[in-house]
């Protein structure tokens, strides 16, 4: 009913005064939702065949983060395996160990690669044993709800 | 007399002169030493004096039991770990595969990979394991305590831990994983690569991190070594 009386000033002023925050809000959530997908970039993500004894593979990405927000994951699954874990080997007084990571942080403007010998996803729980040229979906879940999908081919090497 | 009057012009002559002649056989000495540029290690250290490896009651991938003379005759490169290691294991053995094959699979060399994790490292799986890396490569098991023994002889430290009950447990080398403990557990080892040479005694070992080229260059140096 409002609409009509556009003529008054005040209510002019009150109807741009809403509709411009209202274009702000939602240019926000959609800008912030489209930086999240466009400007958080993986690469470079593959597989490690494992000996067929081992049942338990290693996967490594590059992400980079070019928003200026700080990023998190907090969770990642796979669609080969049960479970997936963020771990990070160790060497330390000569002697190896893996640390459980309960999240990774990805500052703004930064760059966390995931690498053999350091950080990597533990795939534990695979349906079958992964072959090599495999193709892996991998799903990045981030602290602020979304989700990253990323397809990662099992290799004997990163330089394959 | 004018020959003493000489020497007595030069009351430290002798001196002088034994002086001139040590230091000129000296720099004969260095240059000879510098001159055949003899090769060193880059990564392996040696023992003061070699240990003899005693008997241990430990298997093959096939089952059969290592014999007394198993360490005798060739060079073994023995790296402890475990088959469910996904990310250090494969990619060391990965690398030492690699030595073993550029140096031509020489008879007188192997890799020895030794599992501290007999729960989960069936015979089977082991065979399976190694045999990806190097169908010659053995893997050596045993019961808890023995591995123990064994890794403690190297010096070569290595514990399980486990998660239960919200809990982490830690299992010391040479216990057996409690009940219940799953399947899903850490295994926290040793990275050193142990050298037993051909008599059949620890020698030395090579320390993280690795390189093949610098591994194969001082495994072709102490297979050269008489």
């Amino acid at each position: 009913m409002w609409l009509y009386s556009l003529p008054d000033p005040h209510r002019t002023k009150t109807f741009f005064c809403v509709g411009y925050s209202v274009l702000i809000v939602v240019g926000g959530i959609l800008s912030s939702w489209a930086n999240a997908e466009d400007d958080i970039r993986i690469t470079n993500a593959w597989v490690k065949l494992s000996p067929p004894g081992a049942r338990v593979y290693a996967a490594y990405l590059d992400i980079e983060n070019l928003t200026s927000r700080d990023y998190q994951i907090v969770a990642v699954s796979a669609d080969c395996c049960k479970q997936v874990s963020l771990h990070e080997t160790q060497l330390r007084d000569g002697s190896i160990s893996m640390i459980h990571r309960e999240h990774l942080d990805v500052p703004a403007q930064s760059r966390l690669s995931l690498s053999p010998g350091g950080l990597h996803l533990m795939l534990a729980g695979v349906q079958s044993p992964l072959k090599l040229n495999d193709n892996l979906i991998i799903q990045l879940h981030f602290s602020d709800g979304h989700r990253m999908m990323v397809q990662a081919p099992v290799r004997r090497n990163g330089d394959d | 007399m004018i020959k003493l009057r000489r020497f007595e012009t030069y009351p430290n002559a002798w001196l002088y002169a034994v002086a001139i002649i040590v230091s000129l056989l000296l720099g004969v000495l260095l240059a000879t030493q510098h001159l055949k540029n003899e090769p060193t290690y880059i990564n392996a250290q040696w023992l003061p004096t070699t240990k003899t490896v005693p008997d241990f009651d430990l298997r093959d991938q096939s089952g059969s039991p290592i014999g007394s003379t198993f360490w005798m005759g060739k060079w073994s490169l023995v790296f402890f770990g475990f088959a469910s290691c996904p990310d250090v294991c494969p990619l060391e053995l990965q690398k030492f595969a690699s030595v073993w094959r550029t140096m031509g699979d020489q008879a007188n060399l192997r890799v020895v990979f030794v599992s501290v994790d007999p729960e989960r490292d069936s015979l089977a799986r082991l065979q399976e394991y190694v045999t990806f890396f190097h169908p010659e490569m053995i893997a050596l098991t045993g019961e808890n305590s023995t591995l123990a023994q064994f890794a403690n002889f190297f010096g070569a430290y290595y514990e399980r831990s486990v998660i239960m009950d919200t809990k982490v447990v830690k299992v010391p080398a040479g216990y057996d994983m409690p009940e219940g403990a799953g399947d899903a557990y850490q295994v926290n080892h040793a990275a050193r690569l142990f050298i037993v040479n051909p008599e059949g005694a620890y020698s030395g070992s090579f320390s993280p991190p690795f390189n093949v080229e610098i591994l194969q260059h001082d495994v072709r140096l102490m297979m050269a070594d008489p």
